[in-house]
């Protein structure tokens, strides 16, 4: 079953959805996150930063 | 208050008409698969031209490098993935990836023919790949692609499951992931389910209602797909690995 603020996430247009996702951003930073991404060791990309 | 600086990327791509479709985790949240995503993922037309705007537009964004290997046609037309950070006061820090052809998937022209453009407010007309070849392309051997998935067509069929298409209903059938929703295709679409069966033998279970296969079929046919990733990126990090030990040893 889906949750139903996942419901209303999806009620949204892509529009709404892109305008949240950036406030989200002010979070993000508010809480010191990083712009790179989790260390994942699935990924190609894991070893080859420089 | 730090505003997000993916709309003045974007922008700038845009205003140097670069010709790229959005994919990653900025394409899944305008479907609805994702709530945030902290960099931006190009597939870009690979040729002269484009990559000279391409360039230009890093160049605006100051945006370095940060993996190997360079920026070029080659590469990007191997399947190789460019990785810069943007240093630009506005936009610092922020990832961008540039890739020009994705395991499982058309050439660029093709992917733009089926492209959906969004118009997003003080930013523009935004190119984001189609649907069907972002399922694609997420079909990788990364865990965190799997559920993204899932939602990118759970999100497809709660907007369109009032008066669907029939070329809609079977991108449905072959691509759902989540067992109640097959089996509720299935009851409501039978006919189509049928002739989809031969391609994805799970359809047969979703037809039964059998919940625990359909869970463990989707299993292998995931396994499968992360098989065929991992083989697809072997020969590609074997020579990201020789590149980074022939630059560590300059």
């Amino acid at each position: 079953m889906v949750e139903d603020e996942v419901l209303e996430w999806y009620a949204l247009s892509p529009v709404e959805r892109f305008e949240e996702s950036l406030k989200l951003w002010e979070v993000f930073v508010l809480f010191g996150g990083d712009y790179d991404p989790e260390p994942d060791s699935q990924s190609p990309f894991d070893i080859f930063e420089t | 208050m730090t505003p997000s600086p993916i709309p003045k990327a974007l922008s700038t791509f845009l205003r140097h008409k670069v010709n790229a479709l959005l994919i990653g985790g900025q394409a899944c949240i305008l479907y609805g698969a994702a709530e945030f995503s902290r960099d931006i993922d190009l597939a870009v037309m690979v040729s002269a031209q484009n990559l000279d705007r391409l360039r230009m537009a890093l160049e605006e964004l100051a945006a370095k490098r940060i993996f190997m290997p360079d920026l070029s046609a080659d590469v990007l037309m191997r399947g190789h993935a460019c990785h810069f950070r943007c240093q630009r006061t506005d936009v610092k820090g922020l990832r961008i990836d540039i890739l020009g052809v994705m395991r499982g998937l058309d050439p660029f022209p093709e992917l733009w023919e089926r492209r959906q453009e969004i118009e997003l407010p003080e930013i523009g007309r935004i190119a984001v790949m189609g649907l069907p070849d972002l399922v694609k392309a997420k079909k990788t051997q990364r865990d965190k692609d799997w559920p993204m998935i899932r939602r990118l067509i759970e999100a497809d069929i709660y907007r369109e499951s009032s008066n669907p298409l029939q070329e809609r209903i079977c991108f449905w059938l072959t691509e759902c992931r989540t067992p109640d929703l097959l089996i509720s295709l299935a009851a409501r679409y039978p006919d189509i389910a049928s002739t989809i069966v031969a391609n994805r033998p799970l359809l047969r279970y979703a037809m039964e209602g059998n919940q625990d296969i359909i869970q463990e079929l989707l299993r292998e046919e995931e396994d499968r797909q992360r098989d065929l990733d991992r083989q697809y990126w072997a020969p590609l990090k074997a020579e990201l690995e020789k590149w980074r030990n022939e630059n560590e040893g300059n």
